[in-house]
């Protein structure tokens, strides 16, 4: 918005008509026209929109290296491709999957669903959000190019020492995967930022602690989760790059350093990791379930206790991935006693659920379908997943297909399926239009046979002693038949996301007019239009349910008194969420991208200088300068 | 001890307990192996003891959280609390039966 655009000020929208509130708030809060105006936006459902779309490209790119390697594996002996290729496609393969996709995708949603959920206009820190993005996009792409440039890293996406250090791994190969946790990591910190003040500073009149919807708890508690792992990784991948860049000694035991540093640092953030990932996938499942069973979840104090068991606990089992590097057996005993004991909070959650679909009246539209298929998946990955936390099963199968069974059974288990149902779910809020039953019923089916067919033989091949990251097997060992069978399956498998991308693209063209709250739902996003506009509500939700849009009410009480001449926001108070005071929202900017393409290039350029922290630091300064610089807006104004 | 500060402690205790013994259990079988000890076991019992004493101060002071949210906050803290005392008497049976100099 330009001076010449605002109208008089301190104009509230309590003086005004809705039809007068509407035109003032687009102009306010809208995105200008333009390339400059969609790369300078802040507005956090466009920058969601672009993380989910750039995180699902990621997830193509990704599932095209693992039919690669399937294409590999399918007969003994193949040299369909060579050994150093397949360490880069094994290595982008989870390192993409990991940091490219499931992580940024949680927080995309996050990053769309939060605010709405809550009742607020837009995120907090919103340039800090689209900063994020950027990052987050130049990260991902440096990793894409360095494996177009066949310069890819190789040594697994944990990148363990020795293999990663300077003396076996010249280059820069892993300097590249190092600093792209940099920037992956930057990102996520961010958001987890954004979202922790958001749900604690920004949430709706009355929408007290225990009427958050447990989507939007199951985002708090991964944000902090983020925020208390993150940094393990990143002062991990720093380290890594002083000691192949200026010769630190942090993970070279003949200089005093200690390998075994680098997987306890990697681990404390790689456990958690797992359930960053999970723990907004329960959040979905909780918000979509009550509505394809028409009665409220069952036990939501339940439910948000186990949330934040879950996320606590998941600090202390990072050691199981340890078990076979010679700690006392005792130590490691800990870590199975607390890898056991998040089985409880586990156990809630399912019985939760299960409750709910038992008391309900279910309809079995495809996102639950795709519940269900998560709810069946995910017991049978934490079922294996207790197996592996016991140090004397861990130690036959560690290393080998058991455990890429399980982990894939628990991450696309536990968080791709009620991903994909959240699309099904939240796509027509998102886009206005809705996406095919049909086609979506066909993608569930295809996936989750494919997935089981590809993944559940794992299980045996690692029983029957084949090690994972092998890029050929000979053909007198007894995998041949089942990794043939395995290959196929995962044809299913890429099947079924082809036919679920088809719907995307077809829905997002041609699918049928959505409205404002197709499957009758029960929380505040369903009550903006579809897709809601830049300033989300008309007037600011009050809450006075758990279940704020129930069908008996007619109208959703509101409160009134902000600006409309400025992005204004209300600030409540954390607990009982009552109103404190009127804040300013940052306007739209450029800097943040400037800011963004500036710390790259810093970044970048430390992979081969040192110096670069120091010169690079410059334009970053500038860029920052720029940012915060007030600009005479009435949105500087306190 | 006023009621709001117990219900906070309530919630704090517990994840605090279980924190520290699992950090102990890395650096305490060490000690125990050489000294022919019992320090883990120890430490882990007592630890169970805090996270119990958490939960149990939530329950004492439960009437005197009249609010809803304060209520919820109580009743978080003590399910919650109870998972993680359960968690901690695991590793104290871990310390019980497993021999410290075991590798």
């Amino acid at each position: 918005m330009t001076g010449v655009d605002r109208i008089s000020p301190d104009v509230l929208d309590l003086d005004l008509q809705d039809a007068e509130v509407e035109r003032h708030l687009s102009r306010t809060w809208g995105t200008s026209p333009g390339f400059w105006g969609a790369i300078a936006t802040v507005d956090h459902k466009v920058i969601a929109r672009r993380y989910i779309a750039t995180a699902f490209v990621f997830l193509i790119l990704g599932g095209l290296l693992a039919l690669a390697m399937r294409l590999q594996l399918a007969r003994p002996e193949s040299r369909l491709i060579d050994p150093d290729r397949y360490n880069q496609i094994f290595t982008m393969h989870g390192t993409n999957m990991m940091f490219l996709f499931a992580v940024p995708v949680m927080g995309a949603m996050a990053i769309y669903l939060v605010p709405l959920m809550v009742g607020t206009r837009n995120v907090a820190f919103p340039r800090l959000n689209a900063f994020s993005y950027w990052i987050f996009l130049i990260g991902g792409s440096l990793l894409w190019l360095s494996f177009a440039l066949d310069a890819a890293p190789d040594v697994g996406w944990f990148a363990y020492v020795p293999l990663s250090g300077p003396q076996y791994s010249p280059g820069k190969r892993t300097d590249l995967w190092a600093q792209m946790i940099t920037f992956t990591e930057v990102s996520a910190l961010a958001i987890a930022i954004e979202v922790v003040v958001t749900v604690f500073k920004q949430r709706a009149p009355g929408m007290s602690l225990d009427r958050i919807p447990v989507l939007v708890w199951a985002m708090v508690v991964m944000s902090f989760q983020v925020i208390m792992a993150m940094p393990s990784i990143m002062f991990a991948s720093t380290t890594l790059i002083l000691d192949r860049l200026v010769g630190t000694q942090f993970y070279n035991p003949a200089e005093g350093g200690d390998a075994l540093l680098w997987q306890h640092l990697f681990w404390f953030f790689g456990h958690p990791e797992v359930y960053i990932i999970f723990l907004p996938a329960v959040g979905m499942v909780s918000s979509m379930l009550p509505t394809f069973v028409g009665r409220p979840i069952f036990g939501y104090l339940a439910l948000v206790m186990a949330l934040i068991t879950t996320g606590i606990l998941s600090f202390g089992l990072w050691v199981h991935h340890m078990f076979v590097v010679g700690l006392p057996r005792m130590g490691e005993s800990f870590f199975t006693a607390s890898s056991m004991a998040i089985a409880v909070p586990a156990g809630i959650q399912i019985f939760c659920w299960l409750a709910t679909l038992w008391l309900g009246r279910p309809v079995f539209r495809v996102p639950l379908l795709f519940i269900i298929g998560f709810i069946v998946t995910f017991v049978m990955g934490g079922m294996t997943g207790v197996m592996v936390a016991s140090v004397p099963f861990d130690t036959q199968v560690h290393d080998t297909y058991f455990v890429v069974a399980h982990f894939h059974y628990v991450l696309v288990g536990g968080a791709v399926f009620p991903l994909l149902g959240a699309i099904y779910y939240w796509f027509p809020k998102m886009t206005g239009r809705m996406m095919s039953e049909t086609l979506g019923r066909w993608a569930f089916g295809l996936i989750f046979v494919g997935f089981h067919l590809t993944f559940f033989p794992m299980h045996i091949l690692g029983l029957q002693g084949m090690p994972r990251r092998i890029y050929t097997y000979q053909p007198e060992l007894p995998w041949s038949g089942l990794n043939l069978f395995i290959s196929i399956s995962s044809l299913i498998l890429a099947l079924g996301f082809l036919v679920f991308f088809v719907d995307v693209l077809r829905s997002w063209r041609h699918g049928l007019p959505a409205g404002p709250n197709p499957w009758g739902a029960s929380t505040l996003e369903w009550a903006t239009p579809s897709p809601p506009p830049p300033y989300n509500f008309l007037r600011i939700p009050v809450v006075q349910d758990r279940n704020p849009l129930r069908p008996e009410d007619k109208e959703l009480p509101v409160a009134a008194g902000l600006r409309v001449d400025r992005r204004e926001l209300l600030v409540t108070s954390v607990v009982e969420a009552l109103p404190e005071a009127r804040e300013s929202s940052p306007q739209n900017s450029i800097w943040p991208f400037w800011a963004a393409l500036a710390t790259s290039f810093m970044l970048v350029w430390s992979i081969f200088s040192p110096w670069a922290v120091v010169w690079g630091a410059i334009p970053v300064a500038v860029a920052l300068i720029a940012w915060f610089w007030p600009k005479g807006t009435p949105e500087d104004e306190a | 001890m006023n009621a709001k500060t117990a219900k906070y402690a309530g919630l704090v205790l517990p994840p605090c307990a279980w924190a520290l013994n699992t950090q102990l259990g890395q650096v305490l079988p060490y000690v125990d192996c050489r000294g022919e000890s019992w320090l883990a076991a120890a430490a882990s019992l007592a630890c169970t003891a805090v996270a119990a004493a958490g939960t149990v101060l939530i329950l004492l002071v439960w009437q005197a959280g009249r609010s809803r949210t304060g209520l919820f906050i109580s009743l978080i803290g003590c399910l919650s609390g109870a998972a993680f005392a359960f968690a901690i008497l695991q590793q104290a049976a871990a310390a019980i039966v497993i021999s410290a100099c075991e590798h």
